[in-house]
């Protein structure tokens, strides 16, 4: 569905490369996501990709065809939803809809049943000024499903969101998912990375570093090892090797014997893994 | 084409929701009372000076007014990734406007109830220089960032504008005027309430013509660079 080929793109007046020479594939269908810190690359990379910058070399294929061989009618195929709220504040959420809906080619999905979606069905006729942030995040969100496109770039798609919002959010993009929608998700936020994506690239000084399905990489960049809590007078914690573990005498003594309290494998957290490939810490890292 | 008559509907409704249309109508009004009071006979260069500096010349600034609310709200990237041209996008902007401008300066002229009127050539003065100072807003704003900073903006852009009522009023004369494109508006809302010379028509609608296109050009790259800071295509 999306095909780079040895991208690279310099912005005017800058002698760096800020992306240099990356290469990926998405398939339709997939969830694709690509982390990594500020000004490494990832906005340049999506904003190419939507036609908002041009002057790269390099190949770009979307749905088969040459980035440059399309004309406007591109973005009857693609949604974006932005990071920050960006609607008309005089508007009401479902007038901010009715709106950008209006400039498509397609006829327009269930607008209400879109706010439906993401619980802004009772706030539809209240104006967006009067929106909380949490709110417009998720008017962000729905605003780019209205014209039912095959390609949706989300850009921090939770960010804002309480925990209940936030499962809904990811729980739509699973459900998009299933209805067979490429979606290209830029995130800080490595759980939902592990949790949504199919496959994930680390982007750093605009080379991907890294790229594989969450789970490969924790499991490469982890330790095979069984962490055992349990209760011995006092609370005790020992570590295991995977390997042959049905036949560790004292693993079997312990589960035998003891109270247990927590079992886990010490696999690497997909942050873990980030910080041991790139060597930057993408905790906190505000974009 | 139907997404272009969509971006205009919507213009409308937003320069509605935004309460410009309330200004505009409220600053006509006054324009009008005043001249129903006082008495206009022989006064067509007032009236038509009048007209071209009020609803044609706010498309200026609340062009510029909608921009910058647009800007605020960071509309203008959404927009961006629909299949909505800058073009139109621009052009809408320039229809809008100038239809609240051909409304309140009818709603003038009618109060000053001129002995003389041609209206295809008042249509053609407001829609000249309506769409011409839509498109001086549109490159105005995209040098700032906020209300306060275009207030600042604004006398250094419409002083040198305003030099042909110099002219127009016989205060100085000079052929360097007619190198301001203002000349000309003068020059067709005059016609379009008077009589004027043939050579001044043509010159007025010629010029206008291709300032109103070099204005449109220049609208767009400014537009491209500055506010949406894109290379899309137009």
């Amino acid at each position: 569905m999306i095909d780079i080929e040895n991208l690279r793109f310099s912005y005017p007046k800058q002698t760096d490369d800020t992306i240099k020479g990356i290469n990926f594939s998405i398939k339709e269908g997939e969830i694709y996501g690509f982390l990594g810190p500020s000004g490494a690359g990832k906005s340049t990379t999506q904003k190419i990709i939507t036609r908002l910058v041009n002057g790269f070399q390099g190949k770009v294929w979307i749905m088969g065809k040459d980035l440059k061989n399309w004309n406007n009618d591109y973005y009857n195929h693609i949604g974006v939803g932005f990071e920050l709220p960006n609607h008309y504040a005089k508007l009401t959420g479902l007038e901010n809809l009715k709106l950008f809906a209006s400039l498509y080619d397609k006829f327009p999905q269930n607008l209400m049943g879109l706010l439906e979606q993401v619980g802004l069905a009772e706030a539809a006729h209240q104006k967006t000024q009067d929106y909380s942030k949490g709110m417009k995040m998720r008017l962000n969100f729905v605003r780019a499903l209205i014209h039912d496109p095959d390609i949706l770039f989300f850009d921090e798609p939770t960010t804002g969101l309480d925990p209940v919002n936030a499962r809904n959010i990811k729980n739509i993009i699973k459900d998009l998912k299933q209805q067979g929608k490429t979606i290209f998700l830029t995130t800080h936020n490595m759980y939902d990375a592990d949790e949504l994506c199919d496959r994930v690239a680390f982007i750093t000084e605009g080379l991907i570093k890294a790229e594989d399905a969450p789970k490969a990489l924790k499991l490469k960049y982890g330790k095979p090892l069984l962490n055992v809590e349990y209760e011995d007078s006092d609370l005790k914690s020992v570590e295991f090797d995977l390997k042959n573990l049905g036949q560790n005498q004292e693993f079997m003594k312990i589960i035998k014997k003891q109270r247990i309290i927590s079992m886990h494998t010490r696999e690497a957290s997909l942050d873990e893994v980030f910080v041991k490939i790139t060597g930057e810490n993408l905790t906190n890292i505000e974009e | 084409m139907r997404s272009f008559a969509n971006i205009i509907k919507w213009d409308l409704i937003l320069i509605y929701k935004y309460g410009i249309v309330a200004v505009a109508f409220a600053i006509s009004g006054i324009y009008s009372i005043s001249l129903l009071l006082a008495n206009t006979e022989g006064m067509e260069k007032l009236v038509a000076a009048l007209i071209f500096s009020d609803p044609v010349m706010y498309g200026f600034l609340f062009t510029a007014i909608m921009i910058l609310f647009e800007k605020d709200a960071q509309t203008h990237q959404v927009l961006a990734v629909t299949p909505l041209s800058i073009n139109k996008y621009l052009w809408s902007k320039a229809f809008t406007f100038t239809l609240l401008a051909f409304v309140c300066s009818t709603i003038i002229l009618l109060s000053a109830s001129p002995n003389e009127f041609h209206p295809l050539l008042f249509l053609v003065a407001v829609s000249f220089s309506s769409i011409l100072f839509v498109f001086i807003g549109i490159i105005g704003v995209s040098f700032v960032n906020n209300f306060n900073q275009f207030i600042l903006l604004m006398p250094i852009v419409l002083a040198p504008v305003c030099l042909p009522f110099l002219d127009y009023f016989n205060i100085v004369e000079s052929w360097v005027f007619y190198l301001i494109p203002t000349q000309a508006c003068l020059l067709l809302f005059t016609a379009s309430i008077s009589t004027i010379e043939i050579w001044q028509l043509i010159y007025s609608i010629v010029y206008l013509i291709i300032c109103n296109w070099a204005c449109y050009k220049l609208a767009v790259r400014l537009y491209k660079k500055r506010i949406l800071k894109t290379s899309r295509d137009e």
